[in-house]
């Protein structure tokens, strides 16, 4: 039996309960937050503590934000000690350099006493509208340094002994672009933290401390034995994975996985020095990432805490791109070299994964995520707006499976926002936003497809907004395949200067077209940028790698994605090898027989 | 020992070592210490050959793809740097 | 004399109740009948005819005043998928909204479908991409035209869909709530050319911003709207031929009913209208007995559902997610997992916990005692065996229970892996499930700002009576009812509706608004519902409208419906800012102390109107009541669990039927009814009130 101190039936109970308290925090942060990446994206953590800092609850969103809250529990108790950690206090930290991932990602931290004994933690994060560094919106292009990436608080009290500490409020909200949004962010997160005690001190109160603590160390003791389990019953192995950043050069990273009996090794040995731009990672973002990576493939049904570290280490050289030193930038750490580590520890578990019968329907293809921009600037109403956050990744086509297509803009955790929701509230008219044709990596089973949109400015009174160009950076982003799937169309974002978009409205026709739309295309790279009458920004997110020999997909499917628009007829010939005759695309078998003996024979003569 | 390794290999154990076939035609393509990505047919492509949306690759990356040498089954596909 | 009737539509059962003007209460139930839902229908009267000693259904009809109606068919066309041939029209580049969901594919899964990477699936579309036609035009958020809609282009696009034999078309462009123009355009071409369509505009059944939901609402309707009109039409003749005088009045999922055209103009505002009838059927029953704050608990084989009733008033959610779907659509609010008597327990087999659910064992074969070769283990099973069901009275007897079976099964599945004996097990099965439940209701009460406590609880469905009072113990509530006519609980609610015109309409207004566009607003919608209600035979004085506003602080996603004050005049700048005032009252009410944060400033996001008119409440007949020993309705003793003592005890067993308005006991006990079985836990006290409910008292409250 797993659980040895509490009776199964009350360990049921109460593990549901705690997790539906982090479940309850992450719905009032959605309701009352003022950012769309928390309400509408799910960009948040919402997660409760072990008086230590080791993790009782993770909440259902992001995993490597799980990892640092925890760490930055560590970092209140050590500067303030015990002592002076009274009942109803609220800490704020967000050094990257402590315990944060980049500055913008505010924590908010809240001791749980009962009886006045410290029995607990929650803490929370969102990104917030601004954080007062040299770019809007947190993440800085040009910054070559820590310095210029905004304010950075080492552990504050926020609240002390229930009493909003409005000096301190005041003066961290005035430190950023837009104090009223910012507030209301903050507001949002303490909002939940005080949910996140309400419940737990009821619990404490209804069940005793006793049986409470009791349940949380049996709940990571569970998590960790089960996890230990099924590593071990995988078979021994090494695994390794590179992505090539470009970040004013190419910047590689490097994983290794060693799978001993029931441990996992994450090993970035090999990976390229920090580099003087914003996508540098604290070392305790890499565990995160590597965390999120176990959490979602081989833990994603138990209870999600502290237990799912404890079979993993993590090994990153100092002063690496994925443990930087001080003083290097990091503002664009979280949705760059962040999301490619996330990749990295995702594919080399994959590989993992596919050594296992048990395992192997777990696979989803592995991706390396997207480009992605944020605008700033004055809206139709006159109003400036540090953060309008485009957010398309939503929109990502994910991988392909074992026996399954990945979802087409399938997306993790998040929601884009309606196309009408933001023109209502910024400067801005799309033009479209559709899957991408061919953007699905072929496979027996393809990848999901994904999304490209184009906007343009629309009512802006300045007539220009800010842009910057951020995410992962480099051609081999996007979805990757395996064992003979296609990896995804590359994630881009490109600046078409001086286009015709506004003369094709002026002359009633939908400017749909790339090839018509026109314009000079600058691909963008890790920048800033202005977005100008005539200009359109084109985006294509990530999408989907495709699993196994598309040679070997069933044709019909071929055929019925050639009908829905998601893959051409001329890529069904020449990838797929299906040909489709007459207005109906009707299979023709044979024929597709013939041609795809042909395309084999033809890649073993070779072309080169 | 035997166990899959992705689609269409397997690792398997016979006189005291282990090694790496292929599923489909059963050839025996390298012992598991080595690297049987090098024992693999492998042919090279231009990026478009994977779909049109790949032409920002050209110059730049190439479509790797490793066969069987036994019955030329596919066992990957992967945009490596051009060297 | 002159009758209400109600008539509910289920999966299974058509549900009829029948009130006299003396407010008797007759049932009747008849199998429903898929294939055409109105011969069930009219079965069910006939059979509620034949209990009243009435010649037949015509009898009955031809002096039937209001005949009220919910019906299914909505929800079986969805989740079967069988709607017909539907087509869809959108704006040039925004084709794939539907399909996009925006990209979340969790909505409405449960905490570990959401967390599996390689289990992400989207639900098959409503309307697949190729049944999907762009047009070029664009209009911006102002509603201002960018590109003009080209009525020949738009025409092609109706002749390609109908090319492909579609029936149905819905047309969601973007921006058209705020200017219709362009939707107007199409559907004039489809009324002159092809009147046989039946056509859907997103700017008439969701003018709200947001292109997705409103394009699924639109879907939505445009899929079902056929069906339901083909349906409720049939349903119209066949009454009248039998001599109803009056058209039925259909119940809508925002609570009220409406005639047949009308709910045909809005077919997708009949989606779960039958489990709304119960709880306007709760909401009545505690109008009757002077409840105000009613959890609405229905626990019946595979689901379990809450709704909330307070200060009189239903909760109502603008947006529910429907069959992974968000659309927008005035919805009484129900909150639900799988979680009833058919759920099943299991052992995980890597980490040898006990679970129960979210599975469920269906109706066939149902959980092992039902001896229809059942082989899991269900919480009916444990309820029998720890000696609440009894296996000789299930159903009034109408079906034998398998004790010995249960039990092997339980031992064999559960208690021995466990190593556990079988009471053991089989009350740890209750435990889970229950706590589940109440977990629901916290979420239901405590996540909304609400506590529990003052609450009373109704529990419905055919297993909630053996397990209402512990889930609501476990919250701190401390008065459970199960009401006399729990059984055909959405029936009643039909009985006791109004007629309810719904309307609502986004513009996006920085607070303070300019009162003349909110006064225009609100003047346009109180115009449409007045009109509707004095078409449907009202006078003024038997109207009530009520305003609202959705508020939100500046930037924020979700809005707070804020009620107006009563009246339909012109609203003045302080009622506005009375209204602003409520909403940082509600907002904090809401997220706690010190959530709210003016300094953000707030926006209006949309305008609502709910025009009702009233109708007659049916009475309910009282019984006197009489302090009577309740020793004569004693039926026996049997051995029955209890978690306080740890053990069985003998325990008494009632025969409702034989007990009278006044009957007082206190647990531990049972008490038996035709329909189900009500546990009386040894701290608790059951009285029956002058309605025939059974009130619990629970904890010596």
């Amino acid at each position: 039996m797993l659980i040895r101190n509490v009776d199964p039936i009350t360990f049921e109970v109460l593990s549901h309960r705690l997790h539906q308290i982090t479940r309850e925090m992450g719905i009032t942060l959605e309701r009352t937050g003022g950012t769309v990446t928390t309400t509408q994206q799910h960009d948040y953590n919402a997660s409760l503590y072990r008086p230590d800092g080791e993790i009782m609850a993770a909440g259902e969103t992001y995993g490597h934000h799980v990892v640092c809250a925890g760490q930055a529990v560590k970092r209140i108790l050590e500067r303030f000690g015990k002592e002076e950690i009274y009942p109803d206090d609220i800490f704020l930290l967000n050094d990257p350099y402590l315990a944060a991932i980049h500055n913008p990602d505010v924590y908010i931290i809240c001791p749980i006493h009962h009886e006045n004994v410290l029995v607990g933690w929650s803490a929370t994060f969102v990104h917030v509208s601004d954080i007062g560094a040299m770019t809007p919106g947190g993440d800085s292009p040009e910054a070559t340094e820590i310095f210029q990436e905004g304010i950075r608080i080492p552990g504050i009290k926020l609240v002390e002994r229930g009493k909003l500490r409005r000096d301190v409020f005041d003066t961290i909200t005035h430190m950023t672009r837009q104090p009223e949004a910012v507030g209301l962010d903050l507001k949002c997160e303490i909002a939940a933290n005080n949910v996140a005690k309400a419940r737990l001190q009821a619990m404490y109160e209804q069940y005793g401390p006793e049986l409470m603590n009791a349940i949380s160390s049996e709940m990571i003791q569970y998590t960790e034995t089960i996890l230990r389990n099924r590593i071990r019953e995988i078979p021994d192995g090494v695994w390794s994975e590179r992505l090539t950043i470009e970040a004013d050069g190419p910047c590689k990273l490097t994983l290794t996985l060693r799978k001993e009996g029931e441990q996992l090794v994450f090993d970035f040995t090999g990976t390229d020095k920090q580099v003087r731009k914003g996508i540098n990672l604290p070392f305790h973002g890499t565990c995160g990432f590597c965390f999120g990576a176990v959490l979602y493939s081989l833990a994603y049904d138990l209870p999600k805490n502290h237990g799912v570290l404890r079979p993993m280490e993590v090994i990153a050289p100092k002063g690496t791109i994925v443990h930087v030193q001080y003083p290097g930038p990091i503002s664009m750490s979280t949705t760059s070299s962040g999301f490619g580590v996330g990749f990295l520890a995702s594919s080399v578990l994959m590989q993992m994964l596919a050594t296992s019968e048990k395992w192997r329907h777990e696979i989803v293809a592995p991706q390396a995520s997207h480009r992605n921009c944020r605008h700033s600037g004055v809206n139709q109403y006159g109003r400036y707006c540090p953060f309008i956050n485009m957010a398309h990744g939503a929109l990502d086509g994910n991988g392909a499976r074992v026996d399954r297509d990945g979802v087409d803009s399938g997306g993790s955790y998040m929601s884009v926002p309606n196309v009408e929701w933001m023109e209502l509230h910024y400067p801005l008219l799309y033009l479209f936003r559709r899957h991408a044709t061919d953007s699905a990596g072929a496979g027996k089973f393809r990848g999901g497809a994904g999304v490209e949109s184009a906007h343009m400015l629309h009512d802006a009174p300045e007539g220009k907004i800010r842009g910057v160009a951020y995410g992962v950076a480099g051609l081999r982003n996007s979805g990757h395949g395996m064992f003979g799937g296609n990896p995804g169309a590359p994630s881009v974002m490109v600046l078409l200067q001086n286009t015709n978009a506004n003369s094709l409205v002026g002359a009633n026709k939908s400017p749909v077209d790339l090839s018509e739309i026109g314009g000079e295309p600058n691909f963008l790279p890790y920048c800033n940028f202005e977005l100008k009458q005539n200009d359109v920004l084109y985006m294509r997110v990530a999408s989907g790698g495709g699993y196994g020999d598309p040679l070997e997909r069933d044709p019909e499917r071929v055929r019925g994605d050639v009908l829905t628009g998601l893959v051409s007829k001329a890529a069904a010939r020449e990838i797929y090898g299906v040909v489709l005759n007459g207005e109906g695309c009707q299979v023709d078998l044979a024929a597709t027989q013939a041609q795809r003996k042909k395309i084999r024979e033809e890649e073993l003569r070779g072309p080169q | 020992m035997s166990h899959p390794l992705g689609d269409s290999l397997e690792v398997y154990s016979d006189q005291g070592a282990n090694w790496v076939r292929c599923t489909r035609c059963s050839h025996v393509i390298a012992r598991l210490e080595e690297h049987w990505r090098k024992r693999c047919e492998r042919r090279t492509f231009p990026p478009t050959k994977a779909g049109p949306l790949m032409t920002i690759l050209v110059g730049h990356y190439v479509l790797q793809k490793l066969y069987c040498p036994g019955c030329g089954a596919l066992l990957e596909s992967d945009m490596v740097e051009q060297s | 004399m002159e009758y209400v009737v109600g008539v509910d539509i289920g999966g299974t059962f058509t549900d009829c109740v029948i009130l006299d003007s003396e407010g008797t209460v007759t049932l009747g139930k008849a199998l429903s009948t898929p294939e055409d839902f109105s011969i069930g229908a009219v079965d069910a009267v006939r059979d509620a005819a034949r209990y009243m000693g009435l010649a037949g259904e015509g009898e009955l009809l031809a002096s039937t005043k209001f005949f009220f109606h919910a019906c299914t068919v909505a929800d079986n066309t969805l989740i079967t998928r069988a709607g017909p041939s539907t087509g869809l029209i959108t704006t040039k580049g925004f084709g794939d909204t539907l399909l996009h969901m925006r990209g979340r594919t969790t909505e409405g899964l449960t905490e570990t479908e959401a967390f599996h990477a390689a289990g992400q699936s989207k639900p098959d579309p409503i309307v697949r991409r190729p049944f999907i036609e762009e047009v070029s035009e664009r209009i911006d958020y102002k509603g201002s035209v960018l590109i003009r809609l080209d009525p020949a282009e738009a025409e092609q696009a109706i002749r390609n869909l109908l090319a492909k034999e579609v029936q149905s078309i819905g047309v969601c462009l973007l921006w058209a709530l705020s200017n219709d123009a362009h939707e107007q355009t199409i559907a004039k071409i489809v009324k002159e050319k092809y009147p046989s369509v039946y056509l859907t505009l997103s700017s008439e059944v969701a003018p709200f911003v947001g292109e997705y939901e409103r394009t699924a609402t639109t879907a939505f309707n445009a899929y079902i709207a056929p069906k339901i009109a083909a349906y409720l039409q049939q349903l119209g003749a066949v009454l009248k031929e039998k001599g109803l005088k009056r058209e039925p009045l259909v119940m809508q999922s925002y609570g009220g009913v409406l005639r047949i055209e009308d709910t045909c103009k809005n077919a997708v505002g009949t989606i779960e209208s039958g489990p709304v009838s119960g709880v306007i059927g709760s909401r009545f029953i505690g109008e009757r007995i002077g409840l105000s704050n009613i959890l609405a608990t229905d626990m019946g084989g595979t689901t379990f559902k809450v709704s909330v009733i307070r200060n009189g008033l239903v909760e109502k959610d603008y947006k529910p997610v429907i069959l992974r779907y968000q659309i927008y659509l005035t919805k009484i609010w129900v909150e639900s997992i799988g979680a009833g008597g058919g759920s099943i327990a299991w052992i995980d087999p890597e980490t040898g916990l006990l679970k129960v659910g979210p599975l469920g064992a269906g109706a066939y074969p149902g959980p092992v005692c039902y001896g229809h070769g059942g082989s899991e283990i269900t919480v009916s099973d444990a309820d029998l065996l720890l000696g609440y069901l009894n296996e000789n009275y299930f159903l009034g007897g109408k079906m034998p229970l398998y004790k010995e079976k249960a039990l092997r099964v339980l031992e064999e599945r559960i208690a021995r892996p466990m190593g556990m004996s079988a009471v053991e097990a089989a009350s740890g099965i209750y435990r889970i499930i229950n706590s589940h439940m109440s977990d629901l209701i916290r979420r239901a009460t405590v996540e909304r700002g609400y506590d529990p406590r003052e609450f009373t609880l109704f529990a419905f469905g055919g297993a909630a009576p053996a397990h209402a009072a512990r889930y609501a113990a476990e919250l701190g509530i401390r008065q459970v009812i199960v009401p006399l006519t729990a059984s055909v609980h959405g029936a009643t609610g039909l009985v006791s509706s109004d007629v309810v015109y719904a309307y609502g309409k986004s513009e996006h207004l920085f607070v303070p608004a300019d009162p003349r566009r909110i006064n225009s607003h609100f003047s346009a919608l109180v115009r449409k519902a007045v009109d509707h209600l004095r078409a449907a035979g009202f006078k003024e004085e038997e109207m009530s409208v009520v305003r609202s506003v959705d508020m939100r602080y500046r930037n924020q996603v979700h809005e707070l419906n804020v009620p107006l004050k009563a009246g339909i005049g012109e609203v003045s700048e302080e009622e506005m800012d009375e209204v602003y005032a409520t909403f940082d009252e509600l907002y904090e009410q809401t997220y706690g102390p010190g959530a709210g944060y003016r300094e953000a400033g707030k926006e209006i996001m949309a305008f609502r109107v709910l025009g009702t008119g009233l109708l007659e409440r049916p009475n309910l007949r009282r019984y006197p009541l009489e302090k009577r020993d309740p020793a004569s309705a004693l039926k026996g003793e049997r051995w029955v669990y209890f978690q306080e003592g740890g053990d069985f005890a003998p325990t008494q067993i009632y025969d409702f039927d034989r007990l009278t308005a006044g009957s007082d006991i206190c647990g531990p006990a049972v008490i038996e009814t035709p329909i189900t079985t009500i546990v009386v836990n040894p701290k608790d006290r059951a009285f029956v009130d002058e309605f025939l409910n059974v009130r619990l008292y629970l904890n010596g409250a």
